[in-house]
């Protein structure tokens, strides 16, 4: 194994390609739109100030190094072919995918918590996503509820950190919204 | 003598105490989950340090930070399941002990080579960081620009089987920090117009992103990998003296993990693996190795712990991270306007003492609590590792979204997160992105500064001596890991013509 050969000797050249043509697509399109997206200094200053010094560099060693491990993953394309018989970019995709799903129950417990309060929505979140995962047992319920608790106290009491008022808390009693919101 | 007593007086601090007792014990904790690991806890909590005291803030996150080296040792002992990636050789010899019913004796090994490797580590750091900060005193903005070159540089060369993929990511994190507003003529970069874009891609969200919610998708997409501990046999104290029957790799191991936690980039992974390799090579049983010898797992758990003060010394004396962690605790110093560097010696001076001290009352606070938990500590291992990825994503939702309250930035982190996880599953490293972020701008200011001064002549870099030895430094580790491969090729050639 050499130090630049282990980068393209995997079995996992179809999901390595994608992220190689990613990169390469990246920086090449970065490149294209430098002239709308940098400008250049009033002055004289020398070339060295422009602001598209830095950007232009980072692209360019981005588009330059993701060509040369898109070619050498061309190379060693036997390995690929392989594995899309086998149907491994399928599956490698998949796998993508379902990361996906977690960024929508992401999404959901950022908005429930200005309309439940944190650490409902905490709980919520926690058995809700543990459930689908497949954690059905009572027992991880009694797990998201001491997970919620330590994070509350962590969070909410210890470091005391502070989070958006939740309407729930506006339709109950006073006292008890006041109190909610301060520590749940 | 001043100086040590200010840094006890800083030490003494209630919320230093806490800071300290609470780091390390969570660090050890943490360590000791497989799958959870310091970079996705100190992701987690670097929003909150952002409102401490820079020495409590500091305090806490090293904590973590050396304390999980210490807990990554049990399940990789108990289990052969490291419990941190960095803890891989422990379980070489580490489980045959626990299978041979010598658990609490390779535990006891391995708490104090840990112990031994962390102490050296922070005499080494009091020793060298404020020479070293002496020396950068006569640093102008080429010798910064080339010392912020020459750790992107290493950083890529370390990740050996991986220099291409290393390179790629490193240049995406140094494209990311050109984002934004660029100050000095007020020009905006890849914004797209929008406004959230204007101060750039904050360092949290990336974080978060790469480091604890990629983890997390890792482990809720995975099978659960918690196993049953095994009943803990033998004797305890045993291993504790045992390790000064072995001096040669003990403090051998220390030297390596302190060397290799000074040059950025490399880190816990070369230290142990170099080692090991020669604890295995000078021993006098090398047959012994990987069937249970205590050399092999004092050689691989004093090199870890060796590190992590280590690496505080490109970051204090040069205001230099060399990998993610110090990165993300260069950001605590940034936040509190304290400058690392030459005068952050000569203007916090108790400061720096404190931090010295905290660092050794850590690895002391660590051992009593390994000595007397680890009963307790070994049960977190039977924790359903699925379950760990649905905590770890809860925990990100503070860091990402209380920051500034805005979607924007826990959007952002989940993008990361998606790339991360993307990454990991083609074991791309992601810490060369991190470390493009943060030391992109550093580099970028200072090379214009060192540029501006000589009228834009490059010959800057290789005229003045301390920026020549840095460039010369740089083009020995390059053309060292070319010829490397060309002997590599070479005998790869000649083995593929015999066979």
């Amino acid at each position: 194994m050499s130090a630049f050969e282990e980068d393209t000797a995997q079995d996992d050249v179809p999901g390595r390609m994608i992220v190689a043509l990613f990169f390469l697509v990246f920086g090449s399109a970065g490149l294209a739109l430098m002239p709308y997206q940098t400008g250049t200094s009033p002055g004289d200053e020398g070339w060295f100030t422009q602001p598209w010094l830095m950007p232009l560099l980072t692209l360019s060693l981005l588009t330059a190094v993701s060509l040369i491990y898109t070619v050498r993953l061309w190379r060693n394309r036997e390995n690929s072919n392989a594995a899309l018989a086998g149907g491994a970019l399928a599956g490698e995709l998949w796998m993508w995918l379902r990361s996906a799903e977690f960024f929508l129950w992401y999404v959901a417990y950022i908005v429930a918590l200005g309309v439940v309060g944190y650490g409902f929505s905490t709980f919520v979140f926690i058995a809700g996503l543990g459930f689908r995962i497949g954690l059905r047992q009572p027992k991880w319920l009694l797990a998201a509820l001491a997970a919620t608790l330590g994070m509350t106290l962590l969070f909410r009491l210890g470091l005391e950190i502070w989070v958006p008022p939740a309407d729930l808390y506006n339709i109950l009693p006073k006292s008890v919204g006041v109190f909610l919101q301060r520590y749940f | 003598m001043d100086a040590i007593l200010a840094g006890l007086n800083q030490l003494g601090q209630l919320n230093v105490l806490i800071a300290l007792f609470a780091g390390a014990i969570s660090g050890v904790i943490i360590g000791a989950i497989p799958g959870l690991g310091p970079a996705v806890a100190i992701a987690v909590l670097l929003p909150a340090t952002y409102t401490m005291e820079p020495l409590t803030a500091l305090t806490l996150l090293l904590g973590i930070y050396s304390g999980a080296w210490y807990g990554g040792a049990i399940p990789a002992i108990l289990i052969n399941t490291p419990g941190t990636p960095v803890n891989v050789l422990t379980t070489y010899d580490g489980y045959p002990m626990t299978l041979a019913g010598q658990a609490r004796r390779a535990l006891s090994l391995a708490y104090s080579a840990s112990f031994v490797g962390g102490i050296v580590s922070v005499v080494v750091l009091i020793a060298m960081a404020q020479p070293l900060a002496d020396i950068a005193s006569n640093f102008g903005s080429a010798e910064f620009a080339m010392a912020a070159l020459m750790a992107m540089v290493l950083v890529v060369v370390a990740h050996r089987g991986r220099v291409v993929t290393a390179a790629i990511t490193l240049a995406f994190g140094l494209f990311l920090a050109t984002v934004g507003l660029e100050t000095a003529f007020n020009t905006q970069r890849f914004t797209f117009g929008q406004v959230w874009l204007q101060g750039g891609v904050p360092l949290i969200p990336v974080v978060l992103g790469l480091f604890a919610m990629s983890q997390a998708f890792v482990l809720l997409l995975g099978e659960d990998e918690s196993g049953e501990p095994p009943r803990l046999t033998g004797r305890f104290f045993q291993g504790l003296a045992e390790i000064f029957r072995y001096p040669k790799t003990l403090f051998a191991s220390s030297g390596f993990g302190v060397f290799m936690g000074i040059l950025p980039g490399v880190g816990e992974f070369l230290a142990q693996f170099f080692s090991y390799t020669l604890a295995q090579k000078t021993s006098k049983t090398p047959e012994q190795f990987g069937k249970g010898a205590p050399e092999g797992l004092i050689a691989s758990e004093a090199a870890n712990n060796a590190v992590p003060a280590a690496a505080l010394v490109p970051l204090l004396a040069l205001g230099i991270p060399g990998e993610a962690l110090t990165a993300m605790m260069l950001s605590v110093f940034m936040v509190h306007n304290v400058i690392p560097g030459p005068e952050l010696f000569a203007t916090r001076p108790e400061f720096i003492s404190g931090l010295y001290l905290s660092l050794l009352a850590m690895n002391v606070v660590i051992l009593i609590f390994l000595l007397f938990a680890t009963r307790m500590i070994v049960a977190l291992s039977r924790i359903n590792t699925r379950f760990i990825g649905v905590v770890i994503l809860a925990l990100t939702l503070v860091g990402t979204y209380t920051a500034n309250y805005n979607i924007t930035d826990p959007l952002m982190a989940l993008v990361f997160g998606l790339i991360g996880f993307i990454l990991k599953r083609h074991n791309i490293p992601i810490v060369p992105i991190v470390l493009g972020v943060v030391l992109g701008p550093i580099f970028e200011a200072r090379l214009r500064q060192a540029l501006g001064t000589a009228g834009g002549d490059m010959a800057i870099f290789v005229e003045r001596p301390y920026s020549a030895g840095l460039v010369a430094i740089m083009a020995v580790a390059v053309i060292a890991i070319a010829l490397n491969n060309r002997r590599r090729r070479q005998r790869e050639r000649i083995a593929a013509g015999r066979g």
